[in-house]
């Protein structure tokens, strides 16, 4: 046998192969490939928000030179609803550290403390979208209402999408907890996998709120 | 050791039932899928606009934007890509492992969702070329159109239609998808894995073309998007109905790309098989690899710019709108910034498919494989810094051209790298030329100059001059056609055998390659002059002095188009008829060419070890990867080596055990494969026949690979008639002793030497042996004892359709039954005339192809099966009487005396004897 | 080693292409006439670009042919080729080299940017406006009447600067012979500094796709003397007036 260095230390034994079993995977590297896969699908997630906040450096810097925000039609600037998008902002973030509870129960086996965590982060996520969405009805521009109101419901509307996908996330794991008893240390990487998108979600609105409400 | 490997294999149903259902039921769901998504996309902007007040209530563009992306989602729904997950999400119990979707056992499963990568790899590349035919349609639309100057065949908006539909097509539904389908098929076999990280998500990726593409090829009948394939704003917000088709359908196909991507990443990084570190990929996994992050990370950028235009158009946003405070040029930065890693995505994959393809018919190792690995993640890092070098007129800010220009040309440094490389690689070789690697070849003459011209374009003085015209239309058929095109092909029939278990034909496979060598370089070099001389890209009408060019480069075209018709009907012929594909036709040295043609279900029977790098030729012993064989073939190892062709000519010493043992002896040397070709000039074929079915019989029982058939001709014409269709590496001829042997009178080695140019080897092969059935295994041993039977018409017919069923060895045991003393004259007489009989029949017999031998005995009936059984092995005896002898008795007593074995009793007439 | 038998066929097949390729260079003839300064800055780079593209196209070209013809396989040999992997002052040149050449191009192509984009103080500034599918440009000086034509008119060996408007969608102001081009943006005014050096009339091509009319809508650049063009300016200089059909508004002095 030729050369070298095996870096990896997988048995290799070839199996009874009748052709329609396959042969065991020789998983030598740490990472789940659930995990990988959310990585990289938080990762184009992350430039699709980067093309979104290119439109909006564009329209502020490129175009209003910072003149910011703009003049509405009836002159005045736009306002945004800074201190309570503020407490909202608090209340995601929140949600954030009562999902990473919620893991920590699951690694000590505690069933009920998991289902716990997941509702009352499932209730912080809906509150935030509650909020979000009354701000939306009383904000007093649309996004015809030039390229501030269309940047602005833009990226707080993809965010929000992906609020609402994070929701239903968090519910399908729910249930598979629930209804499929797939509670068990196994259940662990799904579920990291599904934190952290959730985590995601938290940091871009992070962002979000002090480039765009902030600053 | 291992000697074979058995192909696509029927399941074992052990663990999971292959789903039943059939494609009637799937397509009606999809087509109800299709019907609920669309009433619900009417439903949702009706009941928001109805509830909120707003007006107008039907405001079209917002409806069909909707409904285009829930009839979508219904038809992938219905068509069944979310089957699984919806279990999942409901809570009910599912089995990670579950492979009810997965292998195809009829030509329906490709019509199906099916989880199996080497499926869903060979859905891809028969859509991906439908849409090459419409892309190739659409492109042939404009060339008639600007053949003359003057708006002459489609007017205005229809002319900028077409071609936009041609580049969006092409691009989004061809190129694209056509390395995400090779890569599908031949990735995870070329990393020792069974599949794709995610097979459900990789069936769901190549289900979204289906309703991507149809949007986009067929929005001409709703008024095309004729804004280009860039699609810039303000006039992709003016356009029609065809726009924001173009707009739903590009999120589509992005969403498709990215998926695929994400499987490739993740399958990479967590399956290549054991003993395969980074230095140990081939390029073609480093290519996926680069490419798919690519796609990842670049492919939201054409997202979001196709849903700002959306929302311009139907939610009257202000993205784009100078007026509401909109910039114009962001569309432009956006969508480039996808659009520029675009082209590197549509080109890193055809960069490892050469690599490959290079260092197999060079018998090389690639040379400087480091270079070329670290110039592929170079080109796709910096690949994100270039978009600009699109937009240097566009009023973008000035200071932002230099930069770009230089990051630009900085490209063009690894990109020269690979190119130096690959001449490195094929310097000093022993090059085959066979179609791919005319592909391969014709591709770095191509591209080198599409990516010449494309440094000109760099060039920010000169491509303000050159920018927008035809010399832009150049550069950039030069580096997709005489680029990507040609490594696709390339790749297309490197892969054919692997892929579809059949050889396509060379001859045809050459005349396409130079159809379209010749074709693609006179339609698109003449475009350099007409972009030098002034004429604008994306128009229908121009300058009454380039029409002789327009004109000349439209005919150019046909050569293009004759060489894709050959090209089709040669895949389509050869998937049907060609020639089985061993499993290693190129001696490649990569994993996929050491499983069979095509794979089995899962590829590998267990997960291969990788030793050494992919490309180590020309070292003696150096090994990529130990593969293991099947254990009921004999487990233990799978040796590298080829499986090489013997062709075996014989025409009366087929089934000759000297040859037979001589067979059996070389096939133990190697995984070789034997073909007969039986030459039966002015001889009876069936006879013939007959005599290659004992051969195959008997190798088959020794496990040898073998077949063959009857040729009429003579050797030569044989032997030449093989060789043409298949590749071999040796000739064995089998013949008489030198005196007695009619070929060996007529210089047969010599000339077959001359034929073939190939080794010929003799086997010597004496009379009686030739006639001597082959001992046991697979050749049925069959007795016969008759007397006055003999030399009837009725017994040579029942042994001969016999003899037809199935191969036989007959042992003709005659008795005499004489009465008196055998000394004594009379007793001599008998014997005489029964042995004249006797060997008239034997010859009789094996002149008709059934081996045979005899003797005649003093004794009876039952004596004489007792010989054929214990003398001469016979499993079976016949017992043939004249019809009116009355021979009961004589059967009963025969059969008394070999019990158990069986004894047929057939009645002849006495008839003229059997002619001579 | 190596290079002994292969030095001769391969200097021979380089000779062959390179003559092919210079004889396509010279005797086709590729560029229209020039007819700015910024066309002959552009031509001599362009004649630099030409030189070291056209020595990579002989150098790949001769190799591949001559790959082709010296290292095929013969009939039934199936034996492999030496087991090269790279040489490492091979690839360092190789590298190398051509990062000079490109390098050099990027220098020279800034300068001849920056050269191009210098305004001169005694230019003429003539506003361009394109729409759906036609041009027209305006001269509004402050000191004449401003006036509108379909074609523009330029002085010999002044520049202009164009300061250039699109009302609807984005178009692109081309006229080959200058090797200039700019695109027109809704939105923005974008520029073009053009010194033309050579009478003649010469076309003003669309160059962005604007839609159904995109491949029609032209126009033509006229350079003519700077006597012919003051001419030019005072007649139509009367021309507004006879439309107008009364005296106009000038900024400071009287007409002479």
């Amino acid at each position: 046998m030729a050369t070298t260095d095996l870096t990896s230390v997988g048995e290799v034994r070839a199996t009874s192969g009748d052709g329609a079993i396959p042969p065991t995977i020789d998983r030598t590297r740490n990472i789940s490939g659930g995990m990988l896969m959310m990585i990289f699908f938080i990762g184009s997630e992350v430039m699709l928000f980067a093309s979104f906040f290119a439109a909006y450096f564009f329209a502020r810097y490129n175009i209003a030179d910072n003149d910011w925000p703009p003049l509405n039609q009836a002159g005045e600037p736009f306002k945004l609803p800074v201190l309570l998008t503020g407490v909202n902002t608090a209340v995601l973030v929140a949600s954030s550290f009562t999902l990473h509870w919620a893991e920590h129960r699951l690694k000590l086996g505690d069933r009920k403390g998991l289902q716990v965590g997941m509702i009352v982060t499932m209730l912080l996520g809906a509150a935030f979208l509650i909020v979000q969405l009354n701000e939306y009805w009383h904000l007093g521009f649309t996004p015809s209402d030039t390229a501030f109101g269309s940047t602005f419901y833009a990226l707080t509307g993809l965010h929000g999408a992906h609020v609402a996908v994070g929701l239903l996330i968090l519910l399908v794991m729910y249930i598979r907890i629930t209804r499929a008893n797939d509670f068990s240390a196994k259940f662990a990487t799904p579920l990291a996998a599904g934190s952290l998108y959730w985590h995601f979600v938290d940091v871009v609105w992070v962002i979000l709120f002090l480039l765009v409400y902030v600053l | 050791m291992a000697t074979f490997a058995p192909t696509h294999q029927e399941p074992h149903h052990h663990h999971h039932e292959v789903d039943k259902r059939p494609l009637s039921y799937w397509w009606t769901r999809a087509f109800v899928g299709t019907i609920v998504g669309i009433a619900v996309g009417f439903f949702i902007p009706w009941f928001f606009r109805f509830v909120f007040g707003m007006e107008p209530l039907w405001v079209p563009e917002l409806y069909y934007t909707v409904i285009l992306s829930t009839a979508t989602l219904g038809f992938l729904a219905g068509i069944g890509c979310f089957d699984y997950w919806m279990k999942y999400i409901l809570g009910h119990r599912v089995s990670y492992e579950d492979h009810s979707m997965h292998g195809a056992y009829s030509w329906r499963d490709y019509f199906k969702v099916n989880t199996d990568h080497k499926v869903i790899g060979i859905q891809y590349m028969v859509t991906v070329f439908f849409f090459f035919i419409v892309g190739g349609v659409f492109a042939e639309l404009v060339r008639a159109e600007l053949s003359t100057p003057g708006q002459q065949l489609v007017d205005g908006e229809d002319y900028n239609g077409l071609f936009s539909s041609h580049a969006t097509v092409m691009i989004f539904l061809f190129v694209i998808p056509a390395f995400a389908g090779l890569a599908n098929y031949i990735l995870p076999i070329m990393i020792g894995a069974k599949d794709m990280a995610f097979p459900r998500l990789n069936a769901l990726s190549f289900w979204m073309l289906i309703p991507g593409g149809l949007l986009l090829a067929a929005s001409p009948i709703v008024g095309s998007y004729s804004a280009g394939w860039t699609a810039y704003t303000p006039l992709a917000v003016q356009g029609s109905t065809g726009q924001t088709m173009f707009e739903v359908a590009v999120q589509i196909v992005g969403t498709s790309s990215i998926m695929a991507a994400i499987n490739f990443m993740v399958t990479i990084f967590t399956m290549r098989a054991p003993g395969m570190t980074v230095w140990r990929m081939p390029l073609l996994v480093w290519a996926n690899a680069t490419t798919s992050a690519l796609v990842i990370f670049g492919t939201p950028f054409i997202a979001g710019s196709q849903f700002m235009t959306l929302f311009d158009r139907i939610m009257n946003t202000q993205f784009f709108n100078p007026v509401g405070g909109g910039d114009v040029i962001m569309y432009q930065h956006v969508f480039w910034f996808y659009s520029h890693p675009a082209v590197y995505i549509m080109m890193l994959p055809g960069f490892g498919i050469i690599s490959e393809i290079l260092a197999t018919f060079s018998r090389k190792p690639v040379f400087g494989y480091r270079a070329l690995a670290f110039s592929t993640v170079a080109i796709a890092i910096l690949g994100f810094g270039v978009w600009a070098h699109h937009m240097f007129v566009s009023g973008m800010a000035s200071w932002l051209r230099i930069p770009m220009m230089l990051t630009t040309i900085v490209i063009a440094i690894p990109t020269g790298v690979k190119v130096f490389s690959w001449l490195g690689t094929i310097w000093d070789g022993k090059l085959h030329l066979k179609t791919p690697m005319l592909w391969a070849l014709g591709f770095i003459f191509t591209f080198v100059i599409g990516g010449l011209s494309g440094v000109y374009l760099a060039t920010v003085p000169i491509d303000i001059a050159l920018t927008d015209t035809y010399f832009v239309v150049a550069h950039i058929h030069y580096v997709f056609f005489g680029g990507s095109v040609f490594t696709i092909f390339a790749g297309v029939y490197y892969w054919f055998p692997k892929m579809t278990g059949r050889m396509y034909n060379e001859t045809w496979g050459q005349v396409h390659f130079w159809l379209t060598f010749v074709g693609m370089n006179v339609t698109f070099f003449p475009m350099h002059w007409l972009g030098f001389q002034g004429m604008p890209r994306r128009v229908a009408d121009y300058d009454e002095r380039f029409a002789a060019m327009n004109e000349f480069i439209t005919m150019s075209t046909a050569l293009m188009v004759v060489g894709t018709l050959i090209f089709f009907a040669n895949m389509a012929y050869s998937w049907a008829k060609g020639p089985k594909a061993p499993w290693n036709p190129w001696r490649g040295r990569t994993l996929e060419w050491l499983v069979s043609s095509p794979p089995s279900t899962f590829n590998f029977e267990a997960t291969p070890q990788v030793v050494g790098g992919p490309y180590q030729y020309g070292i003696e012993g150096a090994r990529h990867a130990v593969v293991f064989a099947p254990e009921e073939i004999g487990g233990g190892e799978l040796t590298e080596t080829e499986r090489r062709t013997i062709l075996v000519v014989a025409s009366e010493t087929v089934s000759s055990s000297t040859l037979l043992d001589e067979i059996r002896r070389k096939s133990k040397e190697g995984p070789w494969r034997f073909t007969f070709a039986v030459p039966a000039k002015g001889r009876d074929h069936r006879s013939a026949e007959r005599r290659l079915q004992v051969a195959l019989a008997v190798l088959a029982e020794a496990g040898v690979d073998a077949n063959g058939s009857v040729v009429d001709g003579g050797p030569i014409e044989a032997i030449e008639k093989v060789v043409e269709e298949e590749p071999v590496q040796e000739v064995m001829l089998a013949t008489y002793p030198s005196g007695q042997s009619g070929w060996m009178e007529n210089d047969m080695l010599d000339r077959a030497r001359k034929a073939t140019g190939l080794g010929i080897t003799r086997v010597v092969v004496r009379r009686d042996d030739a006639v001597a059935p082959a001992p046991g295994s697979g050749v049925v041993a069959l007795g016969v004892v008759a007397n006055d039977a003999l030399g009837t018409d009725g017994l040579g017919a029942a042994i001969r359709n016999r003899a037809d069923q199935q191969p036989l060895g007959v042992t003709l045991i005659c008795p005499l039954n004489l009465t008196g003393p055998g000394w004594t004259d009379d007793a001599s007489k008998v014997r005489d005339e029964a042995v004249d009989r006797a060997q008239r029949t034997i010859g009789d017999l094996v002149d008709a192809g059934v081996p045979a031998q005899g003797e005649v005995i003093d004794g009876d009936e039952a004596a004489a099966a007792r010989v054929a059984v214990t003398a001469y092995g016979a499993e079976r005896v016949i017992l043939f009487t004249l019809r009116g002898e009355g021979g009961e008795a004589t059967v009963e007593a025969v059969r008394a005396a070999i019990a158990p074995v069986e004894v047929e009793h057939v009645v002849v007439d006495a008839a003229a004897p059997a002619g001579s | 080693m190596l290079r002994s038998r292969h030095t001769l066929p391969l200097i021979v097949i380089t000779l062959v292409v390179s003559a092919l390729t210079v004889a396509g260079i010279m005797l086709i003839e590729w560029t229209p006439e020039r007819a700015s300064v910024q066309a002959d800055r552009y031509w001599v780079l362009l004649l630099f670009l030409v030189a070291a593209s056209a020595l990579i196209f002989v150098i790949v070209t001769a190799v591949l042919i001559y790959s082709v013809i010296a290292f095929r396989a013969k009939k039934g040999d199936e034996s492999d080729g030496p087991p090269n992997h790279g040489n490492t002052a091979l690839e360092i040149t190789w590298t190398v080299l051509p990062t000079i050449l490109l390098a050099a191009m990027g220098v020279w192509a800034s300068i001849v940017l920056i050269q191009n984009d210098r305004r001169d103080a005694d230019r003429e500034t003539i506003e361009v406006t394109s729409q759906q599918f036609a041009w027209s440009f305006t001269w509004r000086d402050g000191v004449r009447t401003p006036f509108e034509t379909g074609d523009l008119y330029l002085p010999l060996g002044r520049q202009v600067e164009l300061k250039m408007r699109s009302t609807d969608v984005i178009h692109s102001l081309y006229v080959p012979e200058f090797r200039l081009k700019q695109d027109v943006v809704p939105g923005l005014t974008t520029t073009m500094l053009v010194n033309a050096n050579k009478v003649g009339t010469y076309p003003i091509i669309c160059a962005e796709l604007c839609g159904v009319g995109h491949g029609t809508m032209r126009a033509r650049a006229i350079v003519m003397e700077e006597d012919d063009y003051q001419q030019f300016l005072a007649d139509s200089q009367r021309e507004v007036r006879t439309q107008d059909g009364s005296t106009p508004a000038t900024a400071s002095a009287a007409t002479p």
